[in-house]
């Protein structure tokens, strides 16, 4: 049997009914390529996750599943979010590499080849589909997108947040590991960052279908601000450390300058006009710090408990030999699918 | 109905007949004389009696209709040799003899052998199984499963033929037998002991719990139906899970961590999933997590056995 490296692709389903089959039938062609191509390498499954569709997805995603036997639908039993959906749907793969694509063809499967070639050419275990230009119509959603990737990167130290985005290419081993330990609040992409720092991009075009064919869009304003919050306090937040730094300087204010206001009074007794105030200034001044300073220290070690809970691993083994299978991917005289 | 094995899955398909056949009674126990031939056909010798007379001599009015005959049994592992696997094939061998000679004898009696073989040894390697997948053992004991699967199809007498193959099964911890991963893990989780592991934390494998397929085969014993043509079987969750991801859950039910050592050897590293087209709709699986907490609580409670090593 000639060994294949098999690509598994996860689709989370909330409002797919009109775009599946097309999407199905895109999967399809380009199983069909692979198989007639000299590539050692197979779409074996392509995993549906119905999170809890109201729109006749679920009916869709049944059609599909009697249909190919290469389509895999797992059914959710009440709506979980887009990213527990994908982790269910990792947690169900075999691929040695597993991508991920929404369920309207916003992002193309023309396009996993291109993304497994540069994990592949790059020593890469997470690689992103990099939107190029505006994906809705209307600039402000996207610039609000960017404008927040920017601060929560900068925020969580970690300046891959940028790139992160449903359209991805992971390796399979990574992928799953990191779904093993995720929660329900814990926001996938920053578990894929705790197993791996090998994280790569590629621009690609992309458009929101549903908005530019008079469809809503996929989420609400609400939806949103939870995924942002969720990626906020999944990760280790710079602001913390900000706060007991701020708290530690004020406390050492106070001390300053509540010498400075002893020494003052002693100097010059009373040129302090209104009593007490002095040892008010020095109470507030040197307190408030040191509360700052406790409180600061407190939330960090809250924050590793939490981080912990969230399954945070202290290592990860992974073994990267099996790229080797692809090298003929990498190789630039084949230009395999074009893209 | 004689089940020969009382392993995992033989006590699993014992106490799910038990429970769909109240009416059932156990008669006789006997433990398989594995290395001794002479001793096993004396032990088979006395079952085939046990048979007639209830079949032919009036033993049982009116004499039943049907005789199922599950073999469950071995002693072989993946780890095994050829030569212990010989001696499995052997014994196998006899107890389908002495089905074929039933069905010569009672000619009104339909017999049915069911053999439970294992599509981790003979897709070993493998990813995706699905219909169209061609077994290809990689160790004697995927072998061992391939020629006792050919000897049952290829039998000539009117027996009817059933094929159960399982994934990794797994279990409550017990003290005899094979125990395999997750059952090892817990009971080591609760002694605070190290698991040696022979695989990667990356490898997938597709657990099912015994209990599903007990209930699977006294379903197909109990329906009464009878199959003419050779049925086949893949049992399995058709939910890939990785060695990591079982540490993980048990890990999280125990509320402490495992300590673990893993050996990349051989081919028990490589990985074996399964595509839900290749198993039957009808299978009635359990979710991990929930079956890992029962055995958790199971081993907990009934307290592990005494003699129990890892």
């Amino acid at each position: 049997m000639t060994e294949k490296t098999l690509l598994s692709t996860v689709t989370p389903v909330f409002r797919g009914s009109h775009h599946l089959d097309e999407l199905v039938g895109e999967l399809q062609k380009l199983r069909q390529n692979l198989d007639q191509s000299t590539l050692p390498l197979e779409l074996a499954e392509a995993i549906f996750v119905d999170d809890s569709s109201r729109d006749g997805s679920a009916k869709v995603l049944a059609y599909l599943d009697a249909k190919h036997d290469w389509v895999r639908v797992i059914t959710l039993s009440r709506k979980f979010g887009q990213h527990p959906a994908t982790v269910a749907g990792v947690l169900h793969s075999s691929g040695d590499w597993v991508a991920t694509l929404d369920e309207d063809l916003q992002h193309h499967p023309s396009q996993l080849i291109a993304l497994l070639r540069k994990a592949v050419a790059e020593e890469h275990d997470l690689v992103y589909a990099r939107p190029e230009g505006n994906v809705h119509p209307g600039w402000l959603r996207d610039f609000a997108s960017r404008s927040f990737k920017r601060f929560a990167g900068w925020a969580t130290k970690r300046p891959e947040v940028v790139n992160f985005n449903s359209f991805r290419m992971m390796r399979g081993s990574v992928a799953r590991a990191a779904a093993a330990v995720s929660r329900h609040e814990t926001y996938f992409d920053v578990a894929l960052c705790w197993f791996t720092d090998r994280v790569g991009c590629v621009p690609f075009s992309q458009r929101d279908r549903r908005q530019v064919y008079h469809e809503s869009s996929g989420y609400r304003l609400k939806s949103l601000f939870s995924h942002a919050r969720r990626l906020l306090i999944s990760s280790e937040v710079r602001l913390l450390r900000l706060a007991s730094a701020i708290g530690l300087a004020a406390m050492v204010a106070g001390a300053m300058g509540g010498a400075a206001i002893v020494v003052y009074n002693m100097a010059w007794p009373g040129m302090i006009p209104v009593r007490g105030w002095a040892s008010l200034m020095v109470s507030i001044l040197f307190f408030g710090g040191l509360i700052s300073l406790l409180l600061g220290i407190a939330l960090e070690y809250l924050s590793h408990l939490y981080l912990h809970v969230l399954g945070r691993p202290a290592y990860f083994v992974v073994d990267r030999s099996m790229d080797e299978l692809l090298a003929p991917l990498v190789d630039n005289n084949h230009d395999h699918f074009g893209a | 109905m004689a089940v020969f094995g009382q392993g995992l899955v033989g006590g699993a398909i014992t106490e799910a007949v038990r429970s769909a056949l109240p009416e059932l009674r156990i008669t006789d126990k006997q433990r398989i004389a594995w290395e001794s031939n002479a001793t096993r056909r004396r032990q088979l010798a006395s079952i085939d009696h046990l048979f007639h007379w209830w079949f032919r001599s009036g033993g049982w009015s009116p004499p039943p209709s049907r005789l199922e005959l599950v073999w469950a049994a071995g002693r072989a592992g993946f780890a095994a040799t050829e030569a212990e696997t010989m001696l499995e094939y052997h014994a196998f061998e006899d107890v389908l003899v002495l089905a074929e000679e039933l069905s010569r004898r009672l000619p009104g009696v339909c017999v049915t052998v069911h053999l439970i073989s294992s599509a981790g040894a003979l897709f070993a390697g493998q990813r995706v199984v699905g219909t169209g997948s061609r077994p290809e053992p990689r160790q004697p004991y995927g072998r061992l499963k391939m020629r006792q699967e050919q000897r049952l199809q290829n039998s000539k007498t009117p027996i009817h033929r059933r094929t159960y193959r399982l994934s990794s099964v797994y279990g409550y911890v017990t003290a005899n037998g094979r125990r395999g991963l997750i059952p090892t893990l817990i009971a080591n989780g609760i002694q605070g002991r190290v698991t040696r592991i022979t695989g990667r934390p990356e490898s997938l494998r597709d657990f099912i719990f015994a209990e599903d397929v007990g209930a699977f085969v006294a379903e197909r014993i109990a329906q009464q139906r009878a199959y003419t043509a050779p049925a086949l079987w893949l049992l399995a969750s058709c939910r890939p899970c990785s060695i990591h991801e079982v540490q993980t859950v048990i890990e999280e039910v125990q509320g402490q961590p495992s300590y673990v050592t893993y050996s990349a050897a051989g081919t028990n590293a490589a990985n074996i999933t399964f595509s839900r087209a290749a198993c039957p709709r009808c299978m009635r699986t359990g979710d991990l997590r929930t079956n890992i907490k029962k055995i958790h609580d199971h081993a907990l409670c009934s307290g592990l056995p005494p003699n129990l090593s890892m």
